[in-house]
């Protein structure tokens, strides 16, 4: 790329001002003032505009070069050739960036580009602040920057199409990486982070409520525990005290029970001697019934017998008649009261119809007997009479003693099966087997109830009852114990409530392990995440830096080829990738700060020069080197003129110098 | 005479690996898949569920499952739960209740029988203390149908938790008929001798992707001396891992719509599935796993994507590329990662370069 012409309209100092360039050395000796800094601004601006951003006037180009008290368009054009073409490239600035125009003509044929966007850029291939630290030096600031354009233009270098595309590619891998964890405590794993640090501490404090829960429940098993024991401790109270309580009614049993054998012994007694005198016959009460009345008819017999005897006396010794009256209503009394007598004692003994009509007989019989026998006195003196009742009387006397006789062996013989002691009369013993009978009937009866009774009796308990406590002790210690179950219980109760307190709060504990789970495994995810981000930014940057490694030896070459020329020993000069410039010194690398200004301007040059040959491997641009040596001794000023000279060979060189002695 | 042999149920589980959402309800659906067994016990005249252990997944048990569990073992009455607690199972998980059900029995840490008509039940816990004794003390009635529970691992099978060692050969000639076991998850059944057989009924529900497959449990029919037994599915939920090769895909698009067809024709929408793409890729094969997951998590209770696959770089296409995308590969490449871990990076640097979503 060459500068053919340039046209200076009006820019800062410099008015209708043209210059034809040589296509090698262009050397501009001018005096301080004349405007060498304008002229070099000038060119750079056509390709480049004016830069405006800077406030103050000394920086802010579009003020400092806009001629003065005018608001007329200023600027020029500038003709060149670039990959065999030639053009021409007007550009006049106005007050602000909008006001400016720029048009681009074929020179050949004035054909006008449409496109004039970033002409600079399109042409260098970088972007002004590229520019102004490679193909041109400032007499204040030459030092290189390096930027992302010089960059872009190193990639350029190294055939890279996508060199954009890394910057925002790197940043994109660094930023996500960053949304993972950055600044300490920031991004999503520490956010995650202290969710599970949140979670912890609520876990802790579920864990806490389960561990607290479990002691309870331990205490619950053993009040539990102690509860049933003391229930069992009441229970056999209750069973101690019912069976104090039962001994009390068993006693009053036993004592019944021991009452009814004394009597059983006793009853026993009398019944074996009612026994022994029955001989174990049955007593036939009617019998002994009709024995009786038997017996009593004895008196009815005797009373006749003795009243015929002493009829007989009577007869026999020849009582008078009214003896004999009177003895017939004596025998008429007699036989009315023996009549009365008989029914008496038979309606006293039970009535008996034989025994009566046997009376009335016997009544009738004497009545009638006394009668005849008056009637004999009266009528049958005369036919011996009397002695025929006292024959009668005789006979019957006979008759009634025979009665008598069978009726006393009767009860006599009945009388004899028994063992019983003879009384004075039968009738009594009559009487006494009826009551021995009785009392034997009875008394079996008796016996057998009350060996009823007594079978009914459970004895056992009567030997169980031997050692039973005091009941109302009893009654006092069961109470004790009802009192510690009623505490314990409500102890228990207590605890219970508790224990599902604690239930309730620990509750939340499988929610919160898997929201804990689930946060661990996606910070284990964000983790690879970021690792991966990191990684892959760090191969990024590795082969970025590989790229910038290719270019750095050509780079060093060109470094140590230009030092060379003006310094002329062997000094080693090194610069790295990001263009730092180190100057190695008894085997150590030394900053150029060491280094005098005049010094640091030359390894800048130097740089300057090597950064040209690097990054402009196809066409060549220009160099406006704008009084750059100013500083340098006479010895290596005149190196480097001789560099430029070299130098002008395969660059266009405009060199701007206000003094001779730099002339070249 | 039926009895159901069921084990590791792990109430209460963290569920890992899921979201915590997920989480919940999976922990409420276990909860009530064991309810569905009591119901279906009682109604199908179950004499006792035999639950061979770790039926809750860790000592915090929470109150609320423990109540639903209680009632629903009070509320089938007619049916006896023999409970053996497991390496995973809170000890004392009936400790500090007011009332046990009649119809929950526990076996102890020595021999512990039930009866039912000629089948004898019986089970020990496993504890520091006895876990060298139980053969030994095992003494068990030639003439009755014996069912033995245990919870522990036969040599042979390979667990990540620590449990008992089970030897099988130690519990030969010991009249066993069935050997109701606990601890492995997955269903199983071999011989212990001539007489009988050990199975393990895995558990009711799969918990992660490492519980895959049918999950149910063990129906036992005793009919005189003759004891038949059969696996019965009952989850509600299948865990399912799908692996898919996109070597030989044209694009990412196609992978996606080939595997989104796949598991809908073949796959319940009540499942839970874990794709795992595998195989080879080349640079430009975008592999979107957020937007998969989302598109299966349309048609399926859960899904979650895995990308294992490998970026193939042909080192030919790279070694003169100038430019650092050419000497980004080439250092991923060179490097000494594994390969997985290269494909990543080189998946992400090149998206980057190319200005697309990272």
């Amino acid at each position: 790329m060459k500068l053919i012409k340039c046209y200076v309209s009006s820019f800062g100092k410099l008015k209708n001002f043209e210059y034809n360039f040589d296509s090698r050395l262009n050397t501009v000796k001018e005096d301080n003032g004349w405007g060498k800094s304008t002229f070099a601004t000038f060119i750079k601006a056509m390709f480049y505009g004016l830069n405006d951003s800077k406030r103050s006037v000394a920086e802010n180009e579009r003020i400092k070069f806009r001629p003065w008290n005018s608001t007329e368009k200023f600027g020029g054009y500038v003709c060149f050739e670039w990959g065999g073409k030639y053009f021409r490239l007007e550009r006049f600035f106005g007050t602000k960036e909008s006001e400016d125009t720029v048009k681009l003509y074929d020179d050949n044929t004035g054909k006008e580009y449409n496109n004039t966007e970033n002409l600079g850029r399109r042409i260098f291939e970088i972007d002004e602040e590229g520019f102004l630290s490679t193909t041109y030096f400032s007499q204040k600031d030459f030092q290189v920057k390096s930027n992302t354009s010089i960059t872009t233009k190193f990639n350029s270098v190294c055939e890279i199409q996508d060199s954009e595309a890394f910057d925002k590619a790197l940043a994109k891998v660094e930023d996500k990486a960053k949304t993972y964890k950055y600044r300490g405590d920031k991004g999503l794993i520490p956010d995650a982070k202290r969710q599970i640090y949140s979670l912890d501490e609520e876990l802790k404090r579920t864990e806490k409520a389960l561990s607290t829960m479990k002691t309870l429940q331990l205490e619950v098993d053993d009040l539990s525990k102690e509860i049933e024991s003391l229930d069992k401790r009441d229970k056999q109270l209750i069973f101690d005290i019912e069976k104090v309580s039962r001994a009390e009614a068993v006693a009053i049993k036993k004592k019944q029970f021991d009452q009814l054998c004394l009597e059983k012994t006793k009853l026993t007694e009398t019944y074996t001697s009612a026994k022994d005198v029955l001989r174990d016959n049955q007593v036939d009460v009617t019998k002994v019934y009709q024995l009786l009345s038997s017996n009593k008819d004895l008196f009815g017999i005797e009373a006749q017998i003795e009243t015929i005897s002493s009829d007989l006396n009577c007869f026999t010794s020849n009582k008078s008649e009214k003896q004999e009256k009177k003895f017939g209503y004596i025998g008429y009394v007699f036989a009315a009261i023996a009549f009365v007598v008989a029914l008496v004692l038979n309606l006293a003994i039970g009535f008996n119809a034989i025994v009566a009509v046997l009376y009335v007989l016997s009544g009738v019989s004497v009545a009638v007997l006394t009668f005849l026998m008056l009637s004999k006195k009266h009528g049958g003196a005369k036919a011996n009479g009397l002695e025929q009742i006292i024959l009668d009387k005789q006979s019957k006397l006979i008759d009634l003693k025979n009665t008598k006789q069978i009726i006393e062996k009767e009860i006599d013989e009945y009388l004899s099966q028994f063992n019983l002691a003879k009384s004075f009369d039968r009738e009594t013993d009559l009487n006494n087997i009826l009551k021995v009978w009785q009392v034997y009937l009875d008394v079996g009866v008796k016996l057998s109830e009350i060996d009823k009774w007594l079978s009914a009796y459970n004895q056992q308990e009567f030997t169980e009852i031997a050692n039973v406590g005091d009941v109302d002790a009893l009654k006092i210690t069961r109470q004790q114990i009802q009192n510690q179950i009623k505490l314990k219980t409500r102890e228990l109760e207590s605890k219970r409530s508790s224990v599902r307190f604690y239930e309730d709060l620990a509750s939340s504990y499988p929610d919160l392990e898997s929201k804990k789970a689930e946060l661990v495994d996606k910070i284990s995810e964000y983790e690879e995440n970021q690792n991966i981000l990191k990684l892959t930014a760090e191969f990024l940057k590795q082969a970025d830096e590989s790229l910038k490694t290719k270019y750095r030896a050509p780079l060093q070459n060109s470094l140590s080829k230009y030092f060379s020329y003006i310094v002329g020993d062997n000094t080693n000069i090194n610069i790295d990738i990001d263009l730092n410039v180190t100057v190695e010194e008894n085997g150590q690398q030394k900053v150029t700060e060491y280094y005098s200004k005049g010094y640091q301007n030359l390894f800048e040059i130097c740089k300057r020069f090597a950064l040209v040959d690097v990054l402009f491997t196809g066409e060549k641009p220009f160099i406006i080197l704008d009084d750059p040596f100013y500083n340098l001794d006479d010895c290596k000023l005149s190196s480097a003129i001789s560099m430029i000279k070299k130098l002008s060979e395969e660059y266009q060189i405009i060199y701007l110098v206000c003094h001779d002695s730099r002339r070249i | 005479m039926k009895f159901i042999h069921c084990a590791d149920l792990h109430l209460d589980s963290k569920m890992d690996k899921l979201p915590s959402d997920k989480s919940k309800i999976r922990r409420e659906e276990v909860l009530r898949t064991f309810e569905r067994l009591c119901d279906y016990a009682s109604e199908m005249d179950v004499k006792a569920v035999i639950i061979a252990g770790d039926l809750f997944d860790t000592s915090k048990v929470t109150i609320k499952t423990r109540g639903r569990v209680l009632q629903a073992i009070s509320s089938n009455a007619n049916v006896d739960f023999l409970y053996l607690s497991g390496n995973h199972d809170e000890d004392n998980f009936i400790s500090g209740l007011e009332s046990v059900p009649k119809n929950l029995k526990i076996f102890g840490s020595d021999w512990t029988s039930f009866a039912y008509d000629e089948t004898l039940i019986s089970g020990v816990k496993f504890t520091p203390y006895n876990s060298k004794t139980v053969y030994d003390s095992l003494s068990l009635p030639s003439d009755k149908v014996n069912i033995v529970v245990m919870h522990g691992q036969i040599a042979g099978y390979k667990s990540e938790e620590k449990a008992e060692i089970i030897s099988l050969p130690r519990l030969r000639e010991k009249n066993i008929d069935y050997l109701a076991l606990g601890h492995i998850h997955e269903f199983s059944e071999g011989q212990i001798d001539l007489r009988g057989k050990y199975a393990y009924s895995g558990c009711l529900e799969g918990r992660g992707f490492d519980e895959v497959g049918e999950k149910g449990f063990v129906l036992i029919d005793v009919n005189g001396d003759v004891i038949n037994t059969e696996f019965v599915k009952f989850a509600s939920r299948r865990m399912v891992v799908f692996d898919y090769d996109v070597t030989l895909k044209p694009d990412f698009l196609a992978a996606k719509s080939e595997i989104v067809n796949i598991l809908s024709n073949n796959i319940s929408a009540s499942s839970l599935i874990k794709v795992v793409l595998k195989g080879s890729r080349k640079a430009d094969f975008d592999i979107d796993i957020n937007g998969l997951s989302s598109r299966l998590n349309e048609d399926f209770f859960f899904a979650k994507v895995y990308d294992k696959t490998e970026v193939k770089v042909e080192e030919s296409d790279y070694a003169h590329d100038k430019s650092v995308r050419g000497e980004f590969v080439r250092a991923v490449w060179e490097s000494d990662l594994p390969n997985e871990m290269k494909s990543k990076i080189l998946t992400c640097g090149l998206n980057a370069l190319k200005g697309e979503d990272l």
